[in-house]
């Protein structure tokens, strides 16, 4: 079935009509409008805050410091809290002291975000500087400046993995290859910057929180717990999400905020992130520097590997904790046999914005460095590097394969997918007609990375051995109306992936019913289940199409008891099909879905036992992780100016079973453009003094549509056992393979002797423009 | 200030701030949210709408500029009961993901096919026409294909 004749997606009807409802769409009456003042100052300490003026202006509303809330509210609760992790007492506004650009220090709420604005340039406040440290390595330092004074060091957490004699392995090696790989800072940049609007709610005697979040009931929590408010009277709805991409996966200090405001004024209030705040106060991701050694032996097979990665967690250790860190550790042996390592994970604080998480979390940045590494290797030994990864990488009849960190490798045709895509792109065509280039003058090459992609992020029993604090299971709720249609209740948010459609589609065939007669209800606490992790981790059709097929499967189950009391007939001779329960000898003795329900709602005659309605509920907790896997292969040519052109890429991919080839589509090229975005040109900047130099989109570039090269897509499906579906997830595959695959052919490029461009660093501009 | 504005083929006098941004006149005044605001700099193109046929940044714009001019929106551009070709182009080619910069683009693919030389342009062209929206959802590869049905149309 190809793309176009798919059922379209009814959020895409409704989005092309401009009928979308994001944050700062909904209105309500007696709405007012917030503006958070920022700290201009990357560590200092708060010495005053003069508020009088503003606070007397005409159209203010309310005026709060970071004195009141510390006094009022919880601390911002910790989500993920590996154990030794460091405590901060973080609340949304700054109290004592801030500790980077951009930290909350006054909410003000006004008649009009125009007057908030005015009001907050009345507020005088008074810094007294504290020495700033921006990048991890100096942060590490013993002579550093020290963000939090209770604490020994600036490290907030780190983990350990070691297997094997490491020093051993590294001894008798044939080849080793030593590096450091640097991924720069980058912004998650949804084009729908966050928002936040919290009014309070009577009926509940509480509040109910619009925000543009990946996680409605963690969301819930964090206000709940910061409100000092049991989570039944706070009721959060993620209307249509305009892009996330992790930023919008932690709680944030403006959702307490904005309800704190609202209980505290008994009115609405609103708040739109604007761009140039969401540069410094919205999580950015990646800023990772990875240490990695790797010994081989003479026919290049993988002994040991030593690595080492280091998280910028920013100001703050809330929210994802170092989780990209712990993710990258433990994904560092990737789809490859790997005898022995020794790993270790950890992040430290600087007086830069909180870090958290963005698509690929920690991914990307381990396999840049390992498959940099593989290249590296196979240049010394003088083998094709396709041949140097088919030597290594873990083969089908292997699996599962229990990976040397401990993650299980759930299925996959490694080698065949790489052939593939070598035949495909046509690999020693393209080596030998790029040499010819190279040869002529022209600096042209080919690269490529093997990548692994975690995905359906749970099972709950991982997240509480690594402390992630919300169960990672799903719930599903399966609805048949008395008119004999379906509404689904689940505990995923769709944030433009499109994974309601997904689940509509799934619904439609566990029930034989049309698409039409789905309709999926997510991204509110009040009527959706509790599923503690939401969407993120690329678990929205793994993990949330399980929980689907779990309930919908006890809603056929149901139909076949009813059906068979209502036909006089034994179940096990009754078959689902077309929308209705009939006899497999006789298919005129037939009751369609719709007769069912209204018999389950009337419940006149109803089997002994059996409850009136027709409505189930599954929790579905993943088994295992599902490890999506793919290889990216790239040609580009370099500009006399060092501007990478990049020519084409093709991408191998295999995420399992495919619910909607469109959808798996678009989240893979999607992915290659936030890709490509990392590998040459998009990074935040700091000076020295914590000052960052990136706060708009002007400074900022992401890849257009004319920055895009042309994409072939290749894929294999082989479902994953643990999934009823056999569906991975597919939302990060697309980012992680691109910057190793581009970084390789750029040296590819340059072998021919300029070696101008420096290719251990990530945005590949870095290189160009040197230090900073 | 008064202005008036021929607003979706309606003409419309409103009591407007001289500072008043044509985005929040669409937006916050008339409760037009199809307009969105990604950036508020004239760069990502999200709040793209039609100036006398022409795409224009509605967050660049002073609504006192605009007096007397026509403005159309995607409300304006949306047919009651159906979608427009451009529509539904989006929609079965996968130009739409999470649907921010949407109405961006359907006002620049309005306004190129109404301009009405796109229909010999090649990839390159095609793609560096589309430049002036960001989106950060599809990799545009759904959009380019979305547009290129609209503006070369395959008899």
């Amino acid at each position: 079935m190809s793309a176009t004749d798919l059922p379209p997606r009814p959020a895409a009807l409704r989005f092309v009509r401009g009928e979308g409802q994001y944050v700062a769409d909904v209105r309500l009456p007696h709405m007012l409008h917030a503006f958070i003042l920022r700290s201009p100052e990357a560590h200092a300490k708060l010495e005053a805050i003069d508020t009088d003026e503003a606070a007397s202006m005409t159209g203010v509303r309310l005026l709060v410091t970071g004195t009141e809330i510390a006094a009022a509210t919880a601390p911002q609760p910790i989500v993920w809290d590996l154990p030794g992790q460091r405590r901060a007492e973080t609340r949304s506004l700054a109290h004592d002291r801030v500790r980077y650009v951009g930290e909350p220090v006054a909410l003000i709420v006004a008649d009009s975000e125009r007057i908030a604005r005015r009001a907050a340039a009345r507020i005088r406040v008074r810094y007294g500087k504290l020495p700033a440290v921006t990048s991890a390595e100096a942060a590490e330092a013993p002579d550093s400046p020290r963000l939090y004074e209770d604490w020994p060091d600036n490290v907030v957490a780190r983990a350990n993995w070691l297997v094997g004699d490491v020093d051993a392995a590294f001894e008798h090696a044939a080849f080793v290859t030593d590096g450091v790989y640097i991924s720069r800072r980058m912004a998650g940049l949804p084009l729908e910057a966050r928002a936040v609007l919290a009014a309070p709610d009577a009926a509940r005697n509480g509040l109910t929180v619009w925000t543009s979040t990946q996680a409605p009931h963690q969301v819930r929590a964090a206000v709940a717990s910061c409100l000092r408010m049991p989570e039944h009277r706070v009721r959060v709805i993620a209307p249509d999400v305009g892009g996330a991409f992790g930023t919008k996966s932690c709680v944030y200090g403006e959702e307490t905020l904005m309800a704190y405001a609202a209980r505290k004024l008994r009115r609405p209030v609103r708040w739109i992130e604007d761009r140039h705040e969401s540069f410094t106060s919205s999580v950015p991701g990646r800023d990772e520097t990875v240490t990695l050694s790797l010994a081989f032996d003479a026919q290049g097979i993988l002994l040991a590997m030593r690595g080492r990665v280091l998280l910028n967690k920013g100001a703050e250790p809330y929210a994802a904790s170092i989780g990209s860190a712990w993710t990258g550790g433990m994904m560092l042996p990737g789809g490859y046999r790997v005898p022995a390592l020794a790993i270790e994970a950890l992040g430290v604080v600087t007086n830069t914005t909180p870090t958290g998480a963005f698509r690929g979390y920690g991914q990307p940045e381990v396999n840049f460095a390992v498959e940099s590494a593989f290249d590296e290797a196979a240049r010394r030994m003088q083998i094709d590097p396709a041949e140097l990864r088919r030597r290594n990488l873990v083969r089908e009849s292997e699996m599962p394969f229990q990976s040397t960190t401990g993650l299980v490798l759930d299925s996959g045709r490694y080698h065949a997918l790489l052939d593939l895509a070598l035949a495909k792109f046509g690999w020693d065509a393209a080596r030998e007609r790029t040499a010819r280039e190279r040869s002529g003058g022209t600096r042209s090459g080919v690269g490529l990375a093997f990548y692994v992609e975690a995905t359906n992020m749970g099972p709950s029993p991982l997240c509480g051995m690594v402390g992630v604090r919300s169960g990672g299971f799903d719930v599903c709720q399966v609805r048949v109306e008395p008119s004999g249609q379906v509404s689904v209740f689940t505990g995923q948010t769709p944030m433009g992936q499109g994974v309601e459609a997904a689940l509509a589609q799934l619904c439609a065939e566990e029930l034989t019913l049309p698409i039409e007669d789905v309709v999926v209800i997510h991204g509110d606490t009040a009527s959706c289940a509790y599923t503690g992790y939401s969407s993120g981790g690329s678990r929205g059709a793994g993990v949330g199409g399980s929980a689907l097929i779990g309930a919908a499967r006890k809603v056929k189950h149901k139909l076949l008891l009813l059906a068979a009391h209502l036909l006089d007939a034994n179940a096990a001779d009754l078959l689902l099909v077309q929308g209705g329960v009939q006899h497999r000898d006789d298919p005129t003795r037939r009751r369609s879905i719709t007769d069912l329900a209204q018999a389950a709602y009337l419940a006149a005659s109803l089997p002994a036992g059996m409850e009136a309605g027709l409505d189930e509920r599954m929790a579905f907790d993943p088994p295992a992780l599902g490890i999506s896997y793919g290889v990216a292969l790239c040609e580009v040519a370099l500009c006399p100016d060092l501007i990478v052109r990049v020519r084409r890429i093709l991408f191998a991919h295999d995420c399992g079973r495919q619910i909607r080839p469109d959808i798996v589509e678009g989240q893979i090229i999607g992915g290659i453009a936030q890709g490509l975005g990392t590998a040459l040109y998009e990074q935040l900047l700091y000076e020295p003094d914590g000052t960052p130099r990136t706060t708009s989109l002007r400074d900022y570039d992401i890849p257009f549509a004319a920055d895009m090269p042309p994409i072939e897509l290749v894929h294999l499906e082989t479902p994953s056992p643990f999934f009823p579906h056999g569906a991975k997830g597919v939302g990060e595959s697309g980012v992680i393979p691109i910057p190793a695959a581009i970084a390789n052919a750029v040296r590819d490029a340059q072998s021919s002797g300029d070696a101008s461009l420096r290719l251990d660093t990530v945005p590949l501009i870095a290189g160009l423009l040197g230090g900073a | 200030m008064r202005v008036t504005l021929v607003l979706n083929g309606d003409a419309r006098t409103l009591d407007v701030d001289t500072t008043e941004r044509l985005c929040d006149t669409l937006r916050e005044r008339l409760d037009l949210t199809a307009t969105h605001v990604g950036c508020s700099e004239g760069v990502c193109g999200a709040c793209t709408i039609l100036l006398d046929d022409t795409p224009a940044r509605a967050c660049l714009a002073l609504t006192v500029q605009c007096d007397g001019a026509r403005v159309e929106t995607l409300e304006g551009l949306t047919p009651a009961d159906a979608l427009s070709p451009a529509q539904q182009a989006f929609v079965q080619h996968g130009a739409v993901q999470c649907g921010f910069c949407t109405p961006g683009f359907l006002a620049v693919i309005e306004g190129l096919r109404r301009q009405g030389d796109a229909a010999s342009w090649d990839e390159a062209t095609l793609r560096r026409e589309l430049s002036t929206v960001a989106c950060r959802c599809t990799g545009y590869d759904g959009i380019v294909r979305a547009a290129r049905a609209v503006l070369q149309p395959t008899p």
